[in-house]
C-alpha cells in the first residue's frame, strides 16, 4: 500500500493551522443560561459535515493530510471534491478506510449520513450555501 | 464477521434480550447488523480485533433508559460494555474486553446540563465531546478554559474516566471530576459526593461528600455506568507564556528531567506537559517511507536526518506559564534561571494577554491531528501506548529510555517515546506504531508489549492505563501480597454486580459469572 502514499513534505506550518478554525473567545461575558444543544433536525448537509467530519476533514486536519498524501493536494479537501458519490461517502463512513475509523449509527444516524453524503456528492457545493 | 453471542447464551435467548432492549430504546437504537457490529471493532487493533468483537450495541437516550437496560441485562444475563463516545483510540476504541459483550453506547446522551461561569464547573453527559464543550464555551463567551487531550475527538467524560491527560493546570482530568450520577450494576440511580443529598447546592463544589469518596472508584473500573459528571473548569488567566524548547542531544534528558521536576514540584510550571522524542512530531508530519525503506528499527543516522530537516531536537517539549501578570513574570524568571544555563540561549516565549487572539495563548484547544501518527507505516495503521509511571529522576529516565530504545530495536520497531511531566511522577508513554496488515509486525509488536510489561514490573513500575489486549497482564503486575488489590476489586465487583454484567474484564477485574469465559481460568 506504500505506493499510494504521495510524498508530501508537510511543513511545520500545517500543524499550526490545526483542524479547526476557531475564533478568539471574549472574556468577562455575562453568564448564559444552561446549554441546550442545537436540535439535530435543524442541521443541513454542510452543517452536518462540519459537525461530524470537521474533526479531520477541514484544512490542516488529519484526514485532509492523509488524502493529500495519497491523491495529491487537489483531491485532499472533501469540500472541494466533485467526484465522490454519496454511496461511496456512506460506505467509507460505515466501514472506515486505511486509518479512518468507522462511524457508528449512534454517532451519525442514517438520516444525517444521507444528508451529509448528498452534500459531499454535490459537484458545486458553494452554490448550495 | 461470524455471529457472536455473549457467553452462556443461545441465539434465541439473545434475540429475546435484544427485543426487550428495543422495547426501552426503540428498535433503531439496538444495533446488531454485521455492519453495525463492525463499527465497534477497534480500528487500530493489533490484528483483526475480533478478540474484542461485540455481539450488538444498544444506545439509550437518558439515565432512566440506562437503568431500564441494566435491569433487563440482569434479567437476561447480558454483559454490557459502557462507552461514552467510543474514541478510546490506542486503548481499544469502544470495543469490549470480553467478546460477545453488548456495547452500551451512551453517545446519544450528549447534553451540557450546566455551566457555572462564576464557580468554574460544568455538569455534562457522556456523549459531550471536547469540541462540543469548547465550542459552547466560545460561542457563549464564557471565560472558562478546558483541558484537552492530544486527540480530542472523544468524550470529555470518557477521557476523564480513563485518566486521560491534557496540558493546562487542569490537565489531570480525573482529578478535576466533582460529583457523578451513576447507574449501579443492579439499575439503581445514585449521585456521589455532595450530590448524595437531595436538593444539594454543592454537588460540583466539593469532591468528597460525607463518608467514603466514591468518584474515583468509578474511574477505570466496572462498578457502575456514569450518566452525568461534574468537572471543574479553569478560569481564564490574565496572561500566559508558552515556549517550545528543543534539546539537541539524547543525553540531555538527564539534566532536563531533573530541572523540570523541580519546576513541576514547586508549581512554577503547574501543568502536565509532554517531553517527547523527535518521532513524536516527525510521525505527525511525515511517513516512514519518506525517510527509510529498510527493515528493522529506524537507524539513528536517519533520525538525525529527520531532526535536521525539521530543525527539531532529539527531545522537545512545550512549557507554559498561566496566571496573573505579576505571577507569570516571576515564574518566567524562575524558568529562565533553571533552563537557560543548560540551553545556552534565551527561551523565546509566545506571550498572550486576555483579549489577544486565543491561538497565541496556552489554552487547551481541541485537535484530532495527533491521529496522524497511525499513518506512519502506510496502509491500515495502528498505535498502542505502553505507559509506565516512574519517579521524576533524570538519571533513571536516561537509563530507562536507553533500555526501552534497545527493546524497540530488538523487535524491529521505531522508537517513539515521551515522558509526561506530572506533579510527582513522570509517565513514560511509549507509542508502538504498526501496520495492522503486516502479521509479522503485529506479532513483534505484541511480543514487545509483553516484554515491556515484564521489564517495567522488574524495575518497580506499572502502567497508568492500557489497551484491552493487555489489561489482564498489566493488572497481574500489580501483585503486592499475591495480588491483594485485584482480589479486593473482585470482592467489590461480585458484591455490587452479582450477575457480573457491567464491563466484565475491564482493567482486569473479572466478575465470577464471566471469569472462566473471559480469562480461561477457573472461576
Amino acid at each position: 500500500m506504500k505506493a499510494l502514499g504521495a510524498i508530501a513534505a508537510a511543513g511545520l506550518l500545517a500543524i499550526g493551522a490545526g483542524a479547526a478554525n476557531l475564533a478568539s473567545a471574549e472574556p468577562a461575558a455575562p453568564a448564559p443560561p444552561p446549554a441546550a444543544n442545537v436540535a439535530r433536525a435543524s442541521l443541513d448537509g454542510e452543517a452536518l459535515f462540519l459537525k461530524h467530519c470537521g474533526y479531520c476533514h477541514l484544512a490542516g486536519g488529519t484526514g485532509t493530510i492523509q488524502l493529500e498524501r495519497r491523491w495529491g493536494k487537489e483531491r485532499a479537501l472533501l469540500t472541494e471534491r466533485t467526484d465522490i458519490p454519496a454511496d461511496y461517502v456512506k460506505a467509507v463512513a460505515r466501514n472506515g478506510v486505511f486509518s479512518m475509523p468507522p462511524i457508528t449509527r449512534v454517532e451519525v444516524p442514517d438520516e444525517e449520513l444521507d444528508k451529509l453524503a448528498e452534500y459531499l456528492a454535490m459537484p458545486d457545493k458553494k452554490a448550495a450555501q | 464477521m461470524p455471529e457472536l453471542l455473549p457467553p452462556h447464551l443461545n441465539s434465541s435467548a439473545f434475540a429475546r434480550a435484544l427485543g426487550a432492549f428495543a422495547g426501552v430504546v426503540g428498535s433503531q437504537w439496538v444495533l446488531s447488523s454485521e455492519e453495525d457490529r463492525g463499527t465497534y471493532i477497534d480500528p487500530y487493533a493489533l490484528g483483526d480485533g475480533l478478540n474484542h468483537a461485540t455481539s450488538a450495541a444498544v444506545a439509550p437516550a437518558s439515565a432512566e433508559e440506562v437503568q431500564a437496560i441494566v435491569r433487563l441485562a440482569n434479567e437476561h444475563r447480558i454483559p454490557l460494555w459502557p462507552t461514552a463516545r467510543g474514541k478510546n483510540l490506542g486503548y481499544g476504541w469502544a470495543a469490549p474486553a470480553m467478546p460477545g459483550t453488548v456495547v452500551l453506547d451512551l453517545g446519544r446522551m450528549n447534553r451540557i446540563l450546566d455551566i457555572d461561569p462564576k464557580f468554574g464547573h460544568c455538569l455534562i453527559e457522556p456523549g459531550v465531546g471536547f469540541y462540543d464543550l469548547y465550542n459552547f464555551l466560545r460561542d457563549n463567551k464564557i471565560p472558562l478554559w478546558m483541558s484537552t487531550p492530544g486527540n480530542a475527538w472523544g468524550s470529555v467524560m470518557g477521557n476523564a474516566l480513563e485518566r486521560g491527560l491534557g496540558y493546562t493546570p487542569y490537565g489531570d482530568h480525573a482529578a478535576k471530576i466533582c460529583g457523578m450520577e451513576v447507574v449501579t450494576p443492579t439499575g439503581e440511580l445514585l449521585r456521589t459526593g455532595m450530590g448524595a443529598m437531595d436538593g444539594s447546592k454543592t454537588w460540583q463544589s466539593y469532591q468528597h461528600g460525607f463518608g467514603p469518596s466514591w468518584d474515583q472508584a468509578f474511574v477505570q473500573s466496572n462498578f457502575g455506568v456514569v450518566t452525568k459528571m461534574g468537572l471543574w473548569l479553569m478560569p481564564e488567566p490574565e496572561m500566559t507564556l508558552r515556549a517550545k524548547i528543543e534539546l539537541p542531544n539524547a543525553d540531555d534528558i538527564e539534566w532536563a528531567i531533573n530541572e523540570l521536576h523541580q519546576l513541576r514540584l514547586n508549581n512554577v510550571v503547574d501543568h502536565n506537559f509532554v517531553f517527547g522524542n523527535y518521532l513524536h512530531d516527525a510521525a505527525v508530519l511525515s511517513q516512514r517511507s519518506e525517510w527509510y525503506d529498510g527493515k528493522g528499527a529506524l537507524p539513528d543516522a536517519v533520525a538525525d536526518k529527520m531532526m535536521k530537516h525539521y530543525d527539531i531536537g532529539w527531545w522537545r517539549f512545550t512549557l507554559s506559564v498561566f496566571g496573573h501578570e505579576g505571577i507569570v513574570r516571576a515564574k518566567e524568571q524562575l524558568v529562565r534561571k533553571a533552563l537557560e544555563p543548560h540551553l545556552g540561549k534565551p527561551i523565546e516565549f509566545v506571550e498572550w494577554h486576555r483579549g489577544d487572539p486565543i491561538e497565541d495563548s496556552a489554552a487547551g484547544r481541541p485537535s484530532a491531528l495527533a491521529l496522524q501518527i497511525v499513518n506512519w507505516w502506510g496502509g491500515r495503521g495502528g498505535h498502542m501506548g505502553f505507559s509506565p509511571v516512574m519517579p521524576p529522576d533524570g538519571a533513571l529516565a536516561k537509563k530507562t529510555f536507553r533500555a526501552m530504545k534497545a527493546r524497540f530495536e530488538e523487535h524491529g520497531l521505531d522508537y517513539y517515546t515521551s515522558f509526561t511531566m506530572g506533579h510527582r511522577h513522570i509517565n513514560n508513554v511509549n507509542i508502538l506504531l504498526y501496520d495492522r496488515d503486516d502479521a509479522d509486525m503485529v506479532s513483534r509488536t505484541r511480543k514487545l508489549f509483553h516484554t515491556l510489561i515484564g521489564d517495567a514490573k522488574a524495575a518497580g513500575f506499572g502502567e497508568y492505563r492500557t489497551h484491552l489486549d493487555f489489561m489482564d497482564p498489566v493488572a497481574k503486575s500489580f501483585d503486592f501480597n499475591d495480588g491483594a488489590m485485584g482480589r479486593f476489586n473482585e470482592i467489590v465487583k461480585n458484591a455490587i454486580d452479582p450477575n457480573g454484567i457491567i464491563a466484565p474484564g475491564k482493567n482486569g477485574i473479572w466478575p465470577s459469572a464471566y471469569k472462566a469465559a473471559g480469562t480461561g481460568a477457573g472461576a
